[in-house]
């Protein structure tokens, strides 16, 4: 499997904007990589449903990511809830690549990175080990919208 | 006795309540729902009206499948229906559905209502020239 795009977005799965992502990257499969839902069969049935037509939805922990994407075949997006689930993901083994950040609600503990996007110390600091490991960090909201790199300060 | 619950992203819920409001004085069986940049009072919100109603059949009308509203009411249908509650989860709400449906509340049974809401909302979307034969 080649992940062609991986996506922090705690939306994870949602509507029309997948149809844009999917499209713009040339993905034929969505890899949902969030420990609760990997134990959520009913919205493992429901993410399915939601994505376009041609699109396969596999759904997996973060410790079993790096094992999936050698086991399956096709064209990927990964998705994370959190900058926390996504280094746990890749940092342990998976080539470094770029990692977009999309929609992080604000919340308690969280502040402001863009209008989008909100960070807790904690996320900040594993977005930075992943730069460090080699990784391109930066936001961006929809494909045709700017990109905006992710710097610690 | 059945709630409708309208949920959509931004202001659309309160658009399409609005504008109910001109074909119908009384739109007492409909509760709105949107989706601002609060993403997790959302959430909250939508959950305590589901599993915490006094009415046991809920109609739920939402925008966009696998949108945020929708995945909000979606995720609650297990915990719901263990409740004792009834739910239907409908998308792609248009006025035309929502004008069908009125006139069935109060009384209209969850079955009935999901049904012409289905119906009447996909019907809805027609082609002037197509049906004049052009």
């Amino acid at each position: 499997m080649k992940v062609v795009l991986y996506r922090i977005d705690d939306r994870l799965i949602h509507g029309q904007v997948m149809v844009h992502w999917t499209g713009k990257v040339g993905a034929d499969t969505i890899v949902i990589v969030d420990d609760p839902s990997a134990k959520d069969s009913f919205m493992q049935q429901v993410f399915q449903l939601a994505a376009p037509a041609h699109v396969k939805v596999l759904v997996t922990t973060c410790a079993g990511f790096k094992s999936l994407t050698e086991k399956e075949t096709g064209n990927a997006i990964a998705l994370f809830k959190d900058p926390i689930s996504a280094a746990a993901a890749v940092l342990n083994g998976i080539a470094s690549s770029e990692m977009v950040i999309g929609n992080l609600a604000s919340m308690p503990g969280r502040t402001k990175a863009t209008s989008y996007a909100y960070l807790s110390l904690a996320e900040i600091e594993k977005l930075t080990a992943l730069q460090q490991s080699g990784w391109k960090v930066y936001f961006q909201k929809l494909p045709d919208e700017s990109r905006q790199d992710f710097k610690k300060s | 006795m059945v709630q409708v619950y309208l949920m959509c992203h931004g202001s659309l819920a309160q658009s399409l309540y609005d504008t109910l409001g001109m074909f119908f004085g009384d739109r007492n069986g409909l509760t709105i729902f949107g989706l601002g940049e609060d993403m997790a009072g959302f959430k909250d919100e939508v959950r305590t009206a589901v599993l915490e109603s006094s009415y046991k059949d809920l109609l739920i009308l939402t925008d966009l499948f696998g949108g945020t509203p929708f995945n909000t009411a979606a995720a609650l249908l297990p915990e719901a229906e263990e409740k004792g509650k009834q739910l239907e989860i409908l998308t792609g709400v248009n006025l035309p559905m929502l004008m069908e449906i009125m006139p069935l509340l109060p009384d209209g049974t969850l079955g009935e209502l999901k049904q012409a809401a289905l119906e009447t909302g996909k019907e809805s979307i027609r082609d002037l020239k197509a049906e004049l034969g052009k």
